[in-house]
């Protein structure tokens, strides 16, 4: 295992008005237990709401206050390793418009992702040659480095954050809703960029959606997340095939028809559930 | 994707295109340019030092400065000035036309240091002594008023800058600081302002113009005032920095730095305090009024710069019976010098808002 996650949970306290904290909590992750080989891309889905971000930056170590263990190459991330982690572990965000600070050009966004190891690129020509290396894989044309990011498009915005994220070569990219905001033939382009570059740099994604069929087309595995809990992990044509749990179900038939929304109150949780193991590699909570 | 005059352009740069639009503010602006420059080169401009006096000329009205003598155009120059008392045993000055005095260019005349360290006795304009020149008038010690004002800006123009230096730094430093890490080191900090903002601020002005020893000299006046100033303004600013940095940390490009392992203080000063730079520009420029009002009140009531030097409140202080304004009108002109630097400051901060005002939009302050 590349990078594990083991028993997250993560609470927010509930505010209410003016009053401040009422003591009670939301449970944004919960007891999520989660591994990823190296090379492999696996999914998170699950609908607004259900703790994906929330999970995705707790691996960012964005958050603090969790519980749990984050396990990068065996060894629990923490205050000391934390540096050589982000080095390795790298992260896009959801919204292109909102990722780039607005003050910055293009050759500073991507060059600030390289302050993080001062050695490897140590000169000013080092550092330009990698940045136009990085806008060149992505597709972006280097006449672009001296402009902002209110000139660009989503599309390119996100290629852009994908430059950034990528300039210290790190193993794993996690992508929150990477595409989400983008149309469909945009889509299409960043996820092929994306194939070919997990392919030229080895990489491990973390594809974080709620669109299945956008999930289906890049991950070898799919977890599916529901109010803060992992409820069925499998290979992705066991998802899509053979879907055990009844949130997955109903999921799929959303994604299928519209019409058909999931319904909250059909499926319930026993908060003392575990994840066993249908098939092999195929986990479901019951 | 891009239209080519616009290209390369930060949104900052389109903001100045819009300022540079708007005629008005452009005007103000080269107003509180020669006001500065009047404050920077006020010994050279002045014919005499702010203390060079002459009791004889107790409220000399403004001297005149011909320009034809006997009907024919000649080199400008003045008549001496002579002195009777009326039945009343009022002053009256009339001109002396048996002395001609020509007004000099390039004059020697009070020695000065020429942006305080050239050592220099010429002025760029005079008349020989006997003889003596008031643009607009005496004050009540025969000092031309004139040059009082150009050095009185340096005090008057310089504790609005000085002062809004230092209460934008601390502002811009507590309101960062509170909004980014918030809990309860935001708790305490806004507390604090809090308590700074509640008290009315004239009545702080005073109180902490009562803590400052009365033997101070001029220059620890100065800086006391402009610490107490400072001490009163950064509290509004601190609670409007600390909102926006509470919403600015959510931003994904904080998010995104932090991933890149940038600390905490580079984070504040990179990605969050920029982006209150649009509101902090223009609430500077409506800010610095404040300050200057703020140093002429207490000067007005004798608590602030005092006598021989000059500030423009202290100078307006003489102004403050109505019997010296009918006799003596110009004393009131150091209050049209605040006027107009109070008005030029604030038509300059409402046209950087109108300009900054999509950036704002696009920074979700609007
Ligand atoms: N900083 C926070 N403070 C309080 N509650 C939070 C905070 N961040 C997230 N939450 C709550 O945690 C839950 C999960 O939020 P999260 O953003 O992780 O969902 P998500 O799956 O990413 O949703 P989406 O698909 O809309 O992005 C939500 O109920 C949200 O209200
Ligand atoms: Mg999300």
């Amino acid at each position: 295992m590349l990078l594990e996650l083991k028993n997250i949970t993560k609470e927010f306290p509930v505010k209410t008005g003016i009053a401040g904290t009422t003591g009670r909590v939301v449970r944004a992750v919960d007891r999520v237990s989660l591994g990823v080989e190296e090379g492999e891309s696996l999914s998170l889905v699950g609908e607004s709401g259900c703790g994906k971000t929330t999970l995705a930056r707790i691996v960012m170590q964005l958050i603090r206050g969790y519980e749990g263990q984050v396990i990068y190459d065996s060894k629990p991330v923490d205050k000391n390793n934390i540096a050589s982690y982000r080095k390795n572990v790298q992260m896009v965000f959801q919204d292109p418009y909102s990722s780039l600070d607005p003050r910055y050009t293009i050759r500073r966004v991507i060059g600030e992702g390289m302050e993080l190891d001062r050695l490897r690129f140590k000169t000013q020509q080092e550092r330009e040659l990698r940045i136009q290396q990085m806008l060149k894989s992505v597709h972006l044309s280097h006449d672009m480095l001296n402009r902002y990011p209110h000139e660009f498009s989503g599309g390119e915005r996100q290629r852009i954050a994908i430059a950034r994220a990528l300039v210290l070569n790190p193993k794993v990219l996690i992508l929150d809703e990477a595409v989400s905001s983008l149309d469909v033939l945009v889509q299409e382009e960043i996820l092929k960029l994306l194939a070919r570059l997990q392919k030229q740099m080895n990489l491990t994604y973390i594809f974080i959606s709620h669109n299945l069929k956008v999930v289906k087309r890049i991950s070898e595995r799919v977890a599916v997340m529901y109010k803060g809990r992992i409820v069925e992990l499998a290979r992705t044509e066991d998802i899509f095939n053979n879907p055990q749990h009844q949130y997955t179900k109903d999921l799929l038939m959303a994604a299928l028809n519209y019409k058909s929304v999931v319904r909250e109150d059909q499926i319930k949780i026993n908060d003392n559930a575990k994840l066993f193991e249908y098939a092999d590699g195929h986990y479901v909570l019951g | 994707m891009t239209n080519k005059p616009y290209e390369s352009m930060s949104e900052f740069q389109m903001a100045l295109r819009t300022f540079s639009r708007n005629r008005v503010a452009l005007f103000c602006v080269l107003v509180l340019f020669l006001l500065y420059m009047g404050a920077i080169f006020a010994d050279f401009l002045s014919p005499y030092r702010y203390d060079n006096e002459d009791r004889r000329y107790s409220y000399c009205p403004p001297t005149q400065i011909h320009f034809f003598d006997d009907g024919a155009p000649s080199w400008p120059f003045v008549y001496g000035i002579d002195l009777e008392y009326n039945e009343y045993h009022k002053r009256i000055y009339t001109e002396d036309r048996s002395k001609k005095y020509p007004v000099k260019l390039l004059m020697k005349g009070d020695e000065y240091r020429l942006l305080g360290f050239i050592p220099i006795k010429t002025h760029l304009w005079g008349v020989e002594a006997p003889g003596r020149v008031y643009l607009i008038g005496a004050d009540s010690r025969g000092r031309d008023l004139w040059s009082r004002i150009l050095y009185g800006s340096r005090v008057s123009l310089s504790i609005g800058l000085i002062g809004v230096f230092i209460s934008f730094t601390i502002g811009l430093l507590v309101g960062g600081i509170s909004g980014y890490y918030g809990g309860r080191v935001d708790n305490i900090l806004m507390r604090i302002a809090e308590m700074v903002m509640m008290v009315p601020g004239f009545y702080l002005l005073l109180a902490l113009r009562a803590a400052v020893p009365p033997d101070f000299n001029s220059v620890q006046v100065y800086f006391a005032i402009i610490i107490i100033l400072s001490f009163i303004g950064w509290a509004g600013l601190a609670r409007i920095i600390r909102g926006m940095c509470l919403s600015l940390r959510e931003r994904e490009f904080v998010m995104a730095a932090k991933s890149i392992g940038l600390s905490d203080f580079k984070i504040i000063v990179r990605h969050i305090l920029p982006h209150t730079l649009s509101y902090s520009i223009f609430a500077v420029m409506l800010s610095i009024p404040g300050y200057i009002l703020g140093e002429s009140a207490l000067s007005l009531i004798g608590l602030g710069i005092q006598d021989p030097f000059a500030s423009w409140g202290n100078m307006l202080s003489d102004a403050m019976s109505i019997v010296k304004i009918k006799f003596y009108p110009w004393i009131l002109v150091p209050g049209f010098f605040i006027f107009i630097t109070v008005i030029s400051f604030n038509v300059v901060g409402d046209a950087l808002r109108d300009a900054l005002d999509p950036m704002l939009k696009s920074e979700g302050q609007g």
